[in-house]
Protein backbone atom coordinates (compact mmCIF):
# COMPACT_ATOMS: atom_id res chain seq x y z
CA UNK A 1 0.00 0.00 0.00
CA UNK A 2 1.16 3.58 -0.73
CA UNK A 3 2.41 5.73 2.08
CA UNK A 4 -0.82 7.52 3.20
CA UNK A 5 0.78 10.95 2.74
CA UNK A 6 1.72 10.12 -0.88
CA UNK A 7 -1.80 8.80 -1.42
CA UNK A 8 -3.44 12.00 -0.06
CA UNK A 9 -1.03 14.25 -1.97
CA UNK A 10 -2.06 12.45 -5.17
CA UNK A 11 -5.75 12.50 -4.20
CA UNK A 12 -5.71 16.28 -3.63
CA UNK A 13 -3.78 16.88 -6.83
CA UNK A 14 -6.30 14.83 -8.83
CA UNK A 15 -9.28 16.60 -7.27
CA UNK A 16 -7.98 20.17 -7.02
CA UNK A 17 -4.77 20.33 -8.99
CA UNK A 18 -3.00 21.55 -5.83
CA UNK A 19 0.47 20.06 -5.69
CA UNK A 20 2.03 19.04 -2.37
CA UNK A 21 5.72 18.37 -2.85
CA UNK A 22 7.35 15.93 -0.38
CA UNK A 23 8.94 19.02 1.27
CA UNK A 24 5.44 20.13 2.28
CA UNK A 25 4.17 16.75 3.48
CA UNK A 26 4.47 17.93 7.10
CA UNK A 27 1.88 20.61 6.29
CA UNK A 28 -0.36 18.02 4.65
CA UNK A 29 0.08 15.76 7.67
CA UNK A 30 -0.98 18.56 10.06
CA UNK A 31 -4.11 19.15 8.03
CA UNK A 32 -4.98 15.45 7.82
CA UNK A 33 -4.52 15.15 11.59
CA UNK A 34 -7.11 17.90 12.05
CA UNK A 35 -9.57 15.82 10.02
CA UNK A 36 -8.69 12.70 12.02
CA UNK A 37 -9.50 14.58 15.24
CA UNK A 38 -12.72 15.99 13.78
CA UNK A 39 -14.06 12.53 12.79
CA UNK A 40 -12.47 10.89 15.85
CA UNK A 41 -10.61 8.36 13.71
CA UNK A 42 -7.79 6.36 15.29
CA UNK A 43 -5.21 7.93 12.95
CA UNK A 44 -4.31 8.86 9.38
CA UNK A 45 -4.32 5.15 8.49
CA UNK A 46 -8.05 4.90 9.27
CA UNK A 47 -8.71 8.08 7.28
CA UNK A 48 -6.78 6.48 4.42
CA UNK A 49 -8.96 3.34 4.56
CA UNK A 50 -12.17 5.42 4.51
CA UNK A 51 -11.05 7.37 1.46
CA UNK A 52 -9.89 4.23 -0.36
CA UNK A 53 -13.37 2.70 -0.16
CA UNK A 54 -14.98 5.97 -1.29
CA UNK A 55 -15.30 8.80 1.25
CA UNK A 56 -18.74 10.05 2.34
CA UNK A 57 -19.59 13.51 0.97
CA UNK A 58 -18.84 15.36 4.24
CA UNK A 59 -15.41 13.75 4.56
CA UNK A 60 -14.56 14.44 0.92
CA UNK A 61 -15.61 18.10 1.28
CA UNK A 62 -13.55 18.51 4.44
CA UNK A 63 -10.51 17.00 2.72
CA UNK A 64 -10.86 19.49 -0.11
CA UNK A 65 -11.52 22.36 2.33
CA UNK A 66 -8.43 21.71 4.38
CA UNK A 67 -6.22 21.38 1.32
CA UNK A 68 -6.92 24.91 0.16
CA UNK A 69 -5.13 28.01 1.40
CA UNK A 70 -7.75 30.55 2.39
CA UNK A 71 -5.44 33.45 3.00
CA UNK A 72 -7.10 36.69 1.89
CA UNK A 73 -7.74 40.26 2.93
CA UNK A 74 -9.78 43.25 1.84
CA UNK A 75 -8.28 45.12 -1.14
CA UNK A 76 -5.41 42.60 -1.17
CA UNK A 77 -2.45 43.91 -3.20
CA UNK A 78 -4.27 47.21 -3.87
CA UNK A 79 -3.03 47.69 -7.46
CA UNK A 80 -5.69 45.63 -9.29
CA UNK A 81 -8.41 47.57 -7.46
CA UNK A 82 -6.79 50.83 -8.49
CA UNK A 83 -6.68 49.56 -12.10
CA UNK A 84 -10.35 48.70 -11.87
CA UNK A 85 -11.20 52.17 -10.61
CA UNK A 86 -9.06 54.05 -13.11
CA UNK A 87 -9.22 51.93 -16.27
CA UNK A 88 -11.50 48.92 -16.24
CA UNK A 89 -14.80 50.19 -14.83
CA UNK A 90 -14.77 53.50 -16.75
CA UNK A 91 -14.11 51.54 -19.95
CA UNK A 92 -16.71 48.84 -19.35
CA UNK A 93 -19.31 51.35 -18.14
CA UNK A 94 -19.40 52.81 -21.67
CA UNK A 95 -21.26 49.74 -22.92
CA UNK A 96 -24.19 50.62 -20.67
CA UNK A 97 -25.22 47.06 -19.82
CA UNK A 98 -24.67 45.10 -16.61
CA UNK A 99 -20.99 44.45 -15.86
CA UNK A 100 -20.40 40.89 -14.61
CA UNK A 101 -17.41 40.30 -12.34
CA UNK A 102 -16.24 36.89 -11.12
CA UNK A 103 -14.12 36.36 -8.03
CA UNK A 104 -13.10 32.86 -9.02
CA UNK A 105 -11.20 31.84 -5.88
CA UNK A 106 -13.08 33.99 -3.43
CA UNK A 107 -12.05 32.32 -0.20
CA UNK A 108 -14.08 33.98 2.59
CA UNK A 109 -15.29 36.81 0.36
CA UNK A 110 -13.04 39.76 1.13
CA UNK A 111 -12.12 40.09 -2.57
CA UNK A 112 -15.74 40.02 -3.74
CA UNK A 113 -16.87 42.52 -1.11
CA UNK A 114 -13.89 44.78 -1.85
CA UNK A 115 -15.05 44.79 -5.48
CA UNK A 116 -18.60 45.59 -4.39
CA UNK A 117 -17.42 48.45 -2.14
CA UNK A 118 -15.27 49.79 -4.97
CA UNK A 119 -18.27 49.73 -7.34
CA UNK A 120 -20.44 51.50 -4.76
CA UNK A 121 -17.76 54.18 -4.31
CA UNK A 122 -17.53 54.60 -8.10
CA UNK A 123 -21.24 55.06 -8.66
CA UNK A 124 -21.29 58.87 -8.26
CA UNK A 125 -18.63 59.10 -10.98
CA UNK A 126 -20.18 56.54 -13.34
CA UNK A 127 -23.92 57.16 -13.25
CA UNK A 128 -25.98 54.15 -14.30
CA UNK A 129 -23.20 51.71 -13.40
CA UNK A 130 -24.72 48.26 -12.91
CA UNK A 131 -22.59 45.41 -11.61
CA UNK A 132 -23.14 41.79 -10.60
CA UNK A 133 -20.46 39.87 -8.75
CA UNK A 134 -20.15 36.10 -8.51
CA UNK A 135 -17.95 34.75 -5.70
CA UNK A 136 -16.98 31.08 -5.96
CA UNK A 137 -14.56 28.76 -4.26
CA UNK A 138 -13.95 25.03 -4.10
CA UNK A 139 -14.61 25.03 -0.37
CA UNK A 140 -18.25 24.93 0.78
CA UNK A 141 -17.15 26.13 4.22
CA UNK A 142 -15.65 29.39 2.93
CA UNK A 143 -18.47 29.98 0.43
CA UNK A 144 -20.92 29.80 3.34
CA UNK A 145 -18.89 32.50 5.03
CA UNK A 146 -19.16 34.71 1.94
CA UNK A 147 -22.94 34.29 2.08
CA UNK A 148 -22.98 35.33 5.74
CA UNK A 149 -20.78 38.39 5.16
CA UNK A 150 -19.74 38.41 8.81
CA UNK A 151 -16.13 39.14 9.71
CA UNK A 152 -14.00 39.23 12.84
CA UNK A 153 -12.30 42.32 14.17
CA UNK A 154 -8.94 41.09 12.87
CA UNK A 155 -10.37 40.31 9.42
CA UNK A 156 -11.91 43.76 8.94
CA UNK A 157 -8.63 45.38 9.94
CA UNK A 158 -6.75 43.57 7.16
CA UNK A 159 -6.71 45.94 4.20
CA UNK A 160 -9.98 47.74 4.87
CA UNK A 161 -9.60 51.46 5.64
CA UNK A 162 -11.60 52.27 8.78
CA UNK A 163 -13.79 54.91 7.07
CA UNK A 164 -15.01 52.17 4.70
CA UNK A 165 -15.60 49.86 7.66
CA UNK A 166 -17.77 52.51 9.29
CA UNK A 167 -19.60 53.18 6.05
CA UNK A 168 -20.36 49.64 4.89
CA UNK A 169 -20.41 47.40 7.99
CA UNK A 170 -22.53 47.15 11.09
CA UNK A 171 -21.05 46.02 14.38
CA UNK A 172 -22.67 42.84 15.74
CA UNK A 173 -21.09 42.02 19.09
CA UNK A 174 -17.40 41.62 18.39
CA UNK A 175 -18.01 40.93 14.69
CA UNK A 176 -18.81 43.07 11.67
CA UNK A 177 -21.66 42.47 9.24
CA UNK A 178 -21.43 43.76 5.67
CA UNK A 179 -24.47 45.90 4.89
CA UNK A 180 -27.32 44.64 2.74
CA UNK A 181 -26.67 46.99 -0.20
CA UNK A 182 -23.11 45.74 -0.63
CA UNK A 183 -24.14 42.15 -0.03
CA UNK A 184 -26.79 42.37 -2.74
CA UNK A 185 -24.08 42.72 -5.41
CA UNK A 186 -22.62 39.32 -4.55
CA UNK A 187 -23.95 35.88 -5.46
CA UNK A 188 -22.06 32.78 -4.34
CA UNK A 189 -21.39 29.24 -5.50
CA UNK A 190 -19.09 26.25 -5.05
CA UNK A 191 -16.96 25.85 -8.17
CA UNK A 192 -13.90 23.67 -8.76
CA UNK A 193 -11.63 25.39 -11.28
CA UNK A 194 -10.27 21.95 -12.18
CA UNK A 195 -13.74 20.99 -13.41
CA UNK A 196 -15.98 22.37 -16.12
CA UNK A 197 -17.15 25.88 -15.29
CA UNK A 198 -17.54 27.52 -18.69
CA UNK A 199 -21.35 27.67 -18.32
CA UNK A 200 -20.86 30.43 -15.71
CA UNK A 201 -19.72 33.03 -18.25
CA UNK A 202 -19.47 35.38 -19.93
CA UNK A 203 -17.80 37.76 -17.48
CA UNK A 204 -16.42 41.22 -18.13
CA UNK A 205 -13.84 40.89 -15.36
CA UNK A 206 -12.40 37.75 -13.80
CA UNK A 207 -10.26 37.88 -10.67
CA UNK A 208 -8.44 34.56 -10.41
CA UNK A 209 -5.57 35.27 -8.09
CA UNK A 210 -3.14 32.91 -6.39
CA UNK A 211 -4.73 29.80 -7.86
CA UNK A 212 -2.28 28.90 -10.62
CA UNK A 213 0.77 29.06 -8.34
CA UNK A 214 -0.33 25.81 -6.68
CA UNK A 215 -0.90 23.95 -9.97
CA UNK A 216 1.25 21.95 -12.38
CA UNK A 217 1.86 23.55 -15.79
CA UNK A 218 -0.64 21.39 -17.74
CA UNK A 219 -3.35 22.14 -15.20
CA UNK A 220 -2.53 25.88 -15.29
CA UNK A 221 -3.01 25.85 -19.07
CA UNK A 222 -6.29 23.96 -18.73
CA UNK A 223 -7.66 26.42 -16.14
CA UNK A 224 -6.63 29.43 -18.22
CA UNK A 225 -8.33 27.94 -21.30
CA UNK A 226 -11.50 27.63 -19.23
CA UNK A 227 -11.18 31.20 -17.96
CA UNK A 228 -10.68 32.43 -21.54
CA UNK A 229 -13.93 30.74 -22.57
CA UNK A 230 -15.71 32.53 -19.69
CA UNK A 231 -14.32 35.96 -20.56
CA UNK A 232 -16.35 38.32 -22.74
CA UNK A 233 -14.58 39.58 -25.86
CA UNK A 234 -14.00 42.96 -24.16
CA UNK A 235 -13.18 41.39 -20.80
CA UNK A 236 -10.25 41.61 -18.39
CA UNK A 237 -8.53 38.83 -16.46
CA UNK A 238 -6.64 39.63 -13.26
CA UNK A 239 -4.19 37.13 -11.80
CA UNK A 240 -2.03 37.17 -8.67
CA UNK A 241 1.01 39.44 -8.47
CA UNK A 242 3.32 36.41 -8.62
CA UNK A 243 1.56 34.71 -11.53
CA UNK A 244 2.04 35.09 -15.27
CA UNK A 245 0.91 33.60 -18.58
CA UNK A 246 4.45 32.63 -19.50
CA UNK A 247 4.38 29.08 -20.82
CA UNK A 248 0.69 28.83 -19.91
CA UNK A 249 -1.22 30.56 -22.70
CA UNK A 250 -0.59 32.61 -25.83
CA UNK A 251 -4.18 33.74 -26.18
CA UNK A 252 -3.76 36.86 -24.02
CA UNK A 253 -2.00 40.18 -24.23
CA UNK A 254 -0.60 41.66 -21.07
CA UNK A 255 -1.39 45.32 -20.24
CA UNK A 256 0.51 47.09 -17.48
CA UNK A 257 -1.74 49.81 -16.08
CA UNK A 258 -0.19 49.85 -12.62
CA UNK A 259 -1.42 46.27 -12.23
CA UNK A 260 -1.09 43.61 -14.91
CA UNK A 261 -4.36 43.01 -16.75
CA UNK A 262 -4.84 40.28 -19.34
CA UNK A 263 -7.10 40.70 -22.37
CA UNK A 264 -7.68 38.46 -25.34
CA UNK A 265 -5.14 39.23 -28.09
CA UNK A 266 -5.66 42.38 -30.10
CA UNK A 267 -7.40 44.52 -27.46
CA UNK A 268 -6.02 47.73 -25.97
CA UNK A 269 -6.05 48.27 -22.18
CA UNK A 270 -8.96 50.71 -22.36
CA UNK B 1 10.77 56.52 9.18
CA UNK B 2 10.55 58.08 12.63
CA UNK B 3 7.57 56.95 14.72
CA UNK B 4 6.39 58.21 18.10
CA UNK B 5 4.59 55.52 20.12
CA UNK B 6 2.34 56.92 22.83
CA UNK B 7 1.05 54.21 25.17
CA UNK B 8 1.19 53.65 28.92
CA UNK B 9 1.16 49.86 28.57
CA UNK B 10 4.61 48.29 28.73
CA UNK B 11 3.21 45.18 26.98
CA UNK B 12 2.11 47.25 23.97
CA UNK B 13 5.42 49.11 23.86
CA UNK B 14 7.24 45.74 23.95
CA UNK B 15 5.04 44.33 21.16
CA UNK B 16 5.69 47.39 18.99
CA UNK B 17 9.44 47.35 19.65
CA UNK B 18 9.53 43.70 18.59
CA UNK B 19 7.31 44.31 15.57
CA UNK B 20 9.55 47.03 14.19
CA UNK B 21 12.81 45.26 15.00
CA UNK B 22 13.71 44.36 11.42
CA UNK B 23 12.10 47.43 9.80
CA UNK B 24 13.92 50.66 8.95
CA UNK B 25 12.16 52.59 11.70
CA UNK B 26 13.36 54.84 14.53
CA UNK B 27 11.06 54.50 17.50
CA UNK B 28 10.51 56.97 20.32
CA UNK B 29 8.22 56.20 23.24
CA UNK B 30 5.98 58.34 25.41
CA UNK B 31 3.74 57.04 28.20
CA UNK B 32 1.08 59.75 28.08
CA UNK B 33 -0.10 62.71 26.03
CA UNK B 34 1.98 65.29 27.93
CA UNK B 35 5.20 63.39 27.21
CA UNK B 36 4.10 62.95 23.60
CA UNK B 37 3.53 66.67 23.06
CA UNK B 38 6.93 67.43 24.64
CA UNK B 39 8.68 64.95 22.32
CA UNK B 40 6.81 66.25 19.29
CA UNK B 41 7.89 69.83 20.10
CA UNK B 42 11.53 68.72 20.23
CA UNK B 43 11.67 66.39 17.22
CA UNK B 44 9.93 65.79 13.92
CA UNK B 45 8.07 62.51 13.52
CA UNK B 46 6.64 60.92 10.39
CA UNK B 47 3.86 59.20 12.32
CA UNK B 48 2.32 58.97 15.78
CA UNK B 49 0.78 55.75 17.14
CA UNK B 50 -1.56 56.94 19.87
CA UNK B 51 -3.33 55.01 22.64
CA UNK B 52 -6.75 56.25 23.80
CA UNK B 53 -6.79 55.72 27.56
CA UNK B 54 -3.71 57.12 29.30
CA UNK B 55 -3.01 59.03 32.51
CA UNK B 56 -2.46 62.82 32.57
CA UNK B 57 -3.58 63.47 29.00
CA UNK B 58 -5.58 60.88 27.10
CA UNK B 59 -5.49 60.04 23.38
CA UNK B 60 -8.39 62.20 22.13
CA UNK B 61 -7.15 65.30 24.02
CA UNK B 62 -3.61 64.69 22.76
CA UNK B 63 -4.99 64.33 19.23
CA UNK B 64 -6.88 67.64 19.50
CA UNK B 65 -3.66 69.46 20.43
CA UNK B 66 -1.59 67.64 17.80
CA UNK B 67 -4.13 68.50 15.10
CA UNK B 68 -4.07 72.18 16.10
CA UNK B 69 -0.28 72.36 15.94
CA UNK B 70 0.55 69.81 13.24
CA UNK B 71 -2.45 69.42 10.92
CA UNK B 72 -0.58 67.20 8.43
CA UNK B 73 1.00 64.79 10.92
CA UNK B 74 -0.31 61.22 10.36
CA UNK B 75 -1.79 59.83 13.59
CA UNK B 76 -3.09 56.29 14.05
CA UNK B 77 -5.25 55.64 17.11
CA UNK B 78 -4.67 52.18 18.64
CA UNK B 79 -7.17 51.22 21.28
CA UNK B 80 -9.35 48.55 22.83
CA UNK B 81 -12.32 50.86 22.20
CA UNK B 82 -13.94 49.11 19.27
CA UNK B 83 -17.39 50.71 19.12
CA UNK B 84 -18.33 52.61 15.97
CA UNK B 85 -19.21 55.65 18.12
CA UNK B 86 -15.63 55.78 19.45
CA UNK B 87 -14.21 55.47 15.96
CA UNK B 88 -16.44 58.27 14.79
CA UNK B 89 -15.19 60.49 17.64
CA UNK B 90 -11.60 59.81 16.62
CA UNK B 91 -12.26 60.60 12.95
CA UNK B 92 -14.13 63.77 13.89
CA UNK B 93 -11.00 64.82 15.78
CA UNK B 94 -8.94 64.21 12.64
CA UNK B 95 -7.27 60.84 13.22
CA UNK B 96 -5.72 59.35 10.07
CA UNK B 97 -6.53 55.69 10.85
CA UNK B 98 -7.82 53.53 13.65
CA UNK B 99 -6.54 50.18 14.92
CA UNK B 100 -8.52 48.04 17.32
CA UNK B 101 -6.44 46.13 19.86
CA UNK B 102 -5.42 43.40 19.63
CA UNK B 103 -3.87 43.77 16.19
CA UNK B 104 -1.13 41.89 14.39
CA UNK B 105 2.14 43.04 12.85
CA UNK B 106 0.74 42.72 9.30
CA UNK B 107 -2.23 44.94 10.20
CA UNK B 108 0.09 47.47 11.85
CA UNK B 109 2.37 47.63 8.81
CA UNK B 110 -0.54 47.83 6.35
CA UNK B 111 -2.16 50.71 8.24
CA UNK B 112 1.15 52.58 8.41
CA UNK B 113 1.67 52.11 4.68
CA UNK B 114 -1.88 53.27 4.06
CA UNK B 115 -1.48 56.58 5.93
CA UNK B 116 2.16 57.37 5.07
CA UNK B 117 2.31 55.88 1.55
CA UNK B 118 5.65 54.33 2.57
CA UNK B 119 6.48 50.62 2.58
CA UNK B 120 8.04 49.19 5.71
CA UNK B 121 9.04 45.80 4.21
Amino acid sequence: MDNPLCFFAKYIENELGIVYSPDNYFQLQNRLEEIVRYFQFSGIEELHQKVLVGPPADLRQLLLDTATNNETSFFRDGKPFQALREVVLPNLAKKGSVIRIWSAASSTGQEAYSLAILVEEMKPFLPGLKVEILATDISRRVVDRVSRGLYSQLEVQRGLPTPLLLKYFKQVGDQWQINADIKSYVKTGVVNLCGNFTNLGPFDVIFCRNVLIYQRLERKAEIVRGLARCLSSEGYLVMGAGESMMGVSQDFDQHDVGAILYRMKGKSAA
Amino acid sequence: MKILVVDDSSAVRFFLRESFESAAVNLEFAQNGIEALEKQSEQTFDLVLLDWEMPLLNGPDTLKTLRGLYPQLPVIMMTTKNATADMQVAFNLGVSEYMMKPFTRDILFAKIEQVTGRTLG
